[in-house]
């Protein structure tokens, strides 16, 4: 391609960006809400982007894409419904090629213990600093990003990928393709599954009560403390999983696997004289908390640190 | 590990263990925790804006559809745990409980996505079929190593549902 043809390429390019820019709608609205309200956004594509501050007040700017049919704002002071409309559609709705709507981007401000339900399809999802009693993230193909401290959390993407880094009591994170990546103070209940995506979990100087984990062909990669009493089961079929925890573990661990590789520290994998498979059951100090990590094909690996 | 799948192994041979599991799995067969509640709010939201070639029916069909997958399941589990009252060619007497689970599992799944009238589905959205239905094979393949395997029954019923949820969620968008 000659330089020309580039040149040529990027005004084509500049002029449509210019003319999508101008096409966009604003959006400058306002709506009081009761510092623990709830907040619900709807958007298809484009993005959501999400921040707290003091106000009893809902805050929504960005640009409506063209073709979108309005912005609709419904609700009281308790419960605000924000929702991206779409003129009638033919074939798959919101999935189908006949929508050619332009992208909508939603920036708002919202009270920080405000309630928050977030509902994408396309767009990438970001939610900072809101501490919420409950923070709840739905998403087809849109990335998911969040740093925030909600009491309980929610979060469901197909193949998006989920980058969280929520201090939390409560949190269930699924995707099917897409990779999930959860860190943070998280003191609680933990869940996480994927099909096919990979799971990176950390936790922040805390320890879990119950952590459950589960992948069909997906890597786990977990790295926490255990509670008193604290149970942590991990399972996939051909994924790989890693759990790291930490030396002064207590608790009773069993492996299990078909034809993958087990290891722990100290443990006597047994394997049967005859057919597959190879199993352990070690009890690391008091064995107060309760560990099992299982795979068919995959490699289980614990490691104390 | 369970060790147990050889060839000859009888559904009464099953360790008590496997079959309380079995049976308390089959408590988990509900639809899926948010499978109606979103979508009757859409029905109610935006009941007469449905696509020309999504006729109304669709909702209770699809409903239909997951209802048997999940009653299916239900009673797949009964029967399973009470053993076969008919039984049937003597290669299937020989399948374990659990590969027994697994294939009347995938008859329910096949028969509620026939009922759902799924047709093809978005193209952004046929990568993650594509990608549950190679789970599902994958899984379907490791129970044929290891047919007493819970956890791969248990992955199973999740990657139907899974599945079934998304078709859904495309029916109802």
């Amino acid at each position: 391609m000659t330089r020309a043809h580039i040149q040529r390429l990027a005004f084509g390019l500049a002029l449509l960006t210019a003319h999508g820019a101008f096409a966009a709608t604003p959006i400058n609205e306002s709506r009081p809400l009761d510092p623990r309200g709830r907040v619900e956004i709807e958007n298809v594509k484009g993005s959501v982007e999400v921040r707290a501050w003091d106000k009893p007040e809902v805050k929504i700017e960005g640009s409506l894409g063209e073709g979108v049919e309005r912005l609709e704002i419904d609700g009281d002071r308790e419960h605000l419904s924000i929702r991206v409309k779409y003129p009638n559609r033919s074939g798959m709705g919101v999935f189908g090629g006949g929508d050619k709507s332009e992208p909508t981007d939603l920036r708002l401000m919202v009270p920080i213990r405000a309630d928050l339900d977030i509902d994408v399809v396309s767009a990438d999802v970001n939610v900072e600093g809101v501490a919420s009693n409950e923070l709840s993230i739905d998403s087809v193909s849109g990335e998911v990003t969040v740093a925030a401290a909600p009491r309980e959390a929610d979060f469901d993407s197909v193949s998006g990928d989920l980058m969280l880094t929520v201090n939390s009591s409560r949190v269930s994170a699924e995707t099917v393709s897409g990779d999930l990546n959860l860190r943070g103070r998280l003191d609680g209940e933990v869940r996480v599954e994927t099909v096919s995506g990979r799971v990176d979990v950390s936790t922040l100087n805390t320890r879990v009560q119950k952590l459950s984990g589960s992948t069909v062909s997906g890597d786990i990669r977990i790295n926490t403390a255990l509670a008193n009493n604290g149970r942590v089961t991990l399972e996939t079929v051909s994924g790989d999983l890693d759990l790291t925890l930490p030396k002064n573990l207590s608790a009773n661990v069993r492996g299990e696997s078909f034809s993958g590789d087990l290891a722990a520290p100290g443990a006597q994998i047994n394997r049967p004289k005859h057919g597959p498979g190879s199993s352990f059951d070690h009890r690391y100090g008091n064995g107060d908390g309760d560990v099992s990590i299982e795979s068919f094909s995959g490699d289980a690996t614990l490691r104390l640190e | 590990m369970n060790t147990n799948h050889t060839d000859d192994t009888r559904r009464d041979d099953l360790p008590d263990t496997l079959r309380w599991q079995l049976r308390a799995m089959r408590r988990d067969e509900a639809p899926d925790r948010d499978l109606w509640g979103g979508i009757a709010e859409r029905i109610q939201v935006q009941p007469r804006q449905a696509a020309p070639q999504r006729p109304r029916w669709i909702a209770p069909v699809a409903m239909a559809a997951t209802l048997v997958f999940a009653v299916g399941l239900v009673g797949l589990w009964r029967t399973g745990a009470e053993g076969p009252a008919n039984p049937g060619p003597a290669n299937a007497q020989r399948d374990t409980l659990v590969q027994a689970e697994a294939q009347g599992m995938r008859r329910q799944y096949q028969a509620a996505m026939i009922e759902l009238g799924s047709g093809r589905p978005p193209a952004e959205l046929q990568p993650a079929f594509d990608e549950l239905d190679r789970n599902a094979s994958l899984i379907l393949d490791a129970l044929a190593h290891d047919p007493n395997s819970r956890l791969l029954l248990e992955q199973l019923r999740r990657t139907y549902a899974r599945r079934l949820a998304l078709a859904q969620r495309v029916a109802y968008a």
